[in-house]
This record gives C-alpha cells, sequence and structure tokens, in this order.
C-alpha cells in the first residue's frame, strides 16, 4: 500500500529549481549542476568520529542523468595538528592546502557507485566518511563532482557534535 | 453495472495492492540511516534504471463483434471447439435486435526495448455493460500478446501494435465457451500528464473478421519517466 501511495506522490515528478519533494527533504547548501539540483548537508558525527554527509538530489530534465556519488569530492579539515608519529594522517594530507584531508566514505559493501537518476525523479543518500579518530573540525563537499562537473562548487560547514 | 465494473477493478488491482505491503526496494531508507548503517542500502534511487522498462495499464475496451456468437460462417471459417448455432438460444448470427459487443475491463503489462519497441500482454474480463438478453455475449475473456512500435511527439506518444490471442465467449443460456483466435491491428494515442503516468486511448480492428472492431481508454503507469524517450 505505502509503495501505491509513494506512486501516487511522487507521479508529479521533481520541479526543476524548487528543491522540494514531498518524498524527501533537502536541506542544506543548495548548488545546481546540469540537471542536478543536489542540496548538501553536514549531519552529527558518529561517535567514532566518522563524518555524515547527506546528499538530496533532483533531476531537473527529462532524461535520466548522472549523479556519481562514489565520486564525491569530500575534504575535512582538522582542529588538531597532525601528529608527526601519524603517518596514516600524514599520508593523506594534501600538502597544498594545508590542514586538509581527503574524507573516504565508508562503504563496507561497496555498494557506493555511479547511478543514472531518472528523469524528474529524486533520490537522497547518508554517507559517513571516515574520520580518523581525530575531530574533524570543518568539511568541504564538491558538489560538481558528483555530476563529474568542473569547476568545483564547494559546500562547507562547520563542526558537528558527535553523536553519543 | 458500475458497481461491477467497480469490482472488477478492485481485484485487478488487489494483487499490486497486496505485492506493495512487502518490504519495497523503492522506499528510501527511513530516518535517512547512513549507507552500510542501519539497514540502510545505496541507490535506491537509482534501482528502477537498473531494471528493464516496464508498463501497466488499466483500462476499459469496448468490442463490436461482426456476427453472432456461433455464426454458421464463425464455425466455417475457425471450426471448433465452439458451440454449435442450435445450442444458443437467438444465437446463429441473428443479432438483428442490437449491437454484438462487450465492454471489457482491460489489464495490460508490457516491456519496452530499444527504439521504442515493445511487446505486451493484455488480458481482457467483461462483458460489463451491453444489451442484456439471450443472444447477448455474458462472459468475455481475452488474452492477448501484442508486438508494437512507440514513437514520441511532445507530450504524446503514439503507437501501432499487431495483436495476437484468443477470445472467448459465453452466453446467458449456455455455459460453454465460444473460442475465437484474435488478431488485430492496434493504434494507440498517450498523453504524459506526469513523467510516470500516462492517459491513453486505443483503437483496432480485427484482421480476421470484417466489421470487428475495439475502442478504448485506460491509465498507464511505468517504470521509466517518459518511457525514457526523451
Amino acid at each position: 500500500m505505502r509503495a501505491g501511495v509513494l506512486v501516487v506522490v511522487a507521479s508529479c515528478g521533481y520541479r526543476p529549481g524548487s528543491f522540494h519533494s514531498s518524498l524527501q527533504p533537502f536541506t542544506g547548501e543548495r548548488a545546481t549542476i546540469g540537471c542536478v539540483d543536489v542540496s548538501i548537508d553536514r549531519r552529527r558525527d558518529l561517535p567514532n568520529g566518522d563524518v555524515v554527509v547527506s546528499f538530496a538530489f533532483g533531476n531537473r530534465c527529462d532524461h535520466p542523468t548522472l549523479v556519481d556519488l562514489a565520486a564525491a569530492v569530500v575534504r575535512g579539515r582538522v582542529d588538531h595538528p597532525i601528529a608527526s608519529g601519524d603517518t596514516r594522517l600524514a599520508s593523506s594530507a594534501i600538502a597544498e592546502e594545508r590542514g586538509w584531508t581527503e574524507l573516504v566514505a565508508v562503504d563496507p559493501r561497496n555498494e557506493i557507485v555511479a547511478l543514472r537518476l531518472d528523469g524528474r525523479a529524486v533520490g537522497t543518500e547518508t554517507i559517513a566518511y571516515e574520520g580518523d579518530d581525530v575531530a574533524t573540525h570543518e568539511v568541504c563537499v564538491d558538489a560538481a563532482s558528483i555530476v563529474h562537473a568542473e569547476p568545483a562548487m564547494w559546500s562547507c560547514f562547520p563542526g558537528a557534535e558527535r553523536q553519543p | 453495472v458500475t458497481a461491477r465494473v467497480l469490482l472488477a477493478v478492485a481485484i485487478a488491482v488487489a494483487p499490486g495492492t497486496a505485492s506493495a505491503d512487502e518490504p519495497s526496494t523503492l522506499l528510501p531508507c527511513r530516518r535517512a540511516g547512513v549507507v552500510g548503517r542501519d539497514g540502510c542500502a545505496f541507490g535506491v534511487w537509482g534501482s528502477n534504471l537498473r531494471e528493464p522498462y516496464l508498463f501497466v495499464d488499466f483500462g476499459v475496451t469496448l468490442r463490436h463483434f461482426s456476427s453472432g456468437p456461433a455464426s454458421p460462417t464463425a464455425i466455417a471459417r475457425f471450426g471448433g471447439p465452439m458451440i454449435s448455432s442450435s445450442s444458443v438460444a437467438g444465437g446463429g448470427g441473428d443479432h438483428t435486435g442490437g449491437l454484438d459487443g462487450a465492454f471489457d475491463f482491460d489489464e495490460r503489462v508490457g516491456v519496452g526495448f530499444a527504439h521504442g519497441l515493445y511487446i505486451a500482454f493484455d488480458l481482457e474480463l467483461g462483458n460489463f455493460a451491453w444489451r442484456r438478453g439471450d443472444s447477448s455475449r455474458d462472459v468475455v475473456l481475452a488474452a492477448s500478446g501484442a508486438a508494437g512500435l512507440r514513437i514520441a511527439l511532445g507530450p504524446i506518444a503514439l503507437s501501432a501494435e499487431i495483436a495476437g490471442g484468443v477470445i472467448d465467449s459465453t452466453y446467458a443460456q449456455t455455459p460453454s465457451f465460444l473460442t475465437l483466435p484474435l488478431v488485430e491491428a492496434r493504434g494507440r494515442g498517450e498523453l504524459w500528464v506526469s513523467p510516470w503516468i500516462t492517459l491513453g486511448v486505443m483503437a483496432g480492428t480485427s484482421i480476421l473478421r470484417r466489421d470487428e472492431w475495439l475502442l478504448g481508454g485506460y491509465v498507464g503507469f511505468h517504470t521509466h519517466a517518459y518511457a525514457g524517450d526523451r
């Protein structure tokens, strides 16, 4: 029955630029890249320090379009200086952007892949990124990266509390 | 008559409703859970495009038959199994009192392929509203497979198809089924009222029997937006 109701509710399709759907919320920073309207938000970090980012997107076009969350570029700036003995963090640091590290999605089942979003359809995902046990002070997400577009469109978020 | 039609629609829709109560992969992850946690799988929003394009139509079809239920012509042309003309009160093709037809409920399931090609399976159940008399058709069942080509014209999709199958009829005073082959040429026009829903009309004619035609209207549900035509 729920699916039937869902079909009726969803039948109107996503309206370009509305950042609104009765199926899901669009919260956070908004961006439009090609056929995709995307809103990106940071949620409370997981208890282990992993950063949690939610993506909500709608297809502005009538035809399917690419949404590649596996290609999303997410960077975090830690509020502790890199410890001299922490080779893991040091190796992943981006040299030219002091203090920023590229965060890797937590994907134990290797299921985060590029998919096509149907015309006028919406979708949402919430993905955890490895926090390396270091409190991540600030997180930036390149919205353009999820549709393989350039130049980068950074959405940045301040530090978030950890979930208990 | 209306109640019977509504009852038929309810019965026809029931299987889909029942299956929808099962855990559905179409539903987004509850409370926006994190992928890989909370039982949340990735990519529900893209699952429909990983599957073949399907469509389901629900509608009504008005059929007009060219001759009586067991006319000598029909028997001579198509043979058995069918009832004899003498077993049908008022039969024998003598339908001068009105049109011989049926008003059916139609369920249709189809699969789309590249370049607008599609195949579909139709199931019709009637007769819900027609002249009620000894010689009128009581129950009409039709099953057919169709292959066709669809083209998109803005908000409209037009298609042409060839269908083949069988059509069975019974009569008020005779429980036996009259079975006839069905080969029809049909044309369809559909208006997209949303990316996944169409309203359509259909007209067709029998290739086997003269003066036999059908008209229909339906609502269609599609698993790919605009049938993937845009």
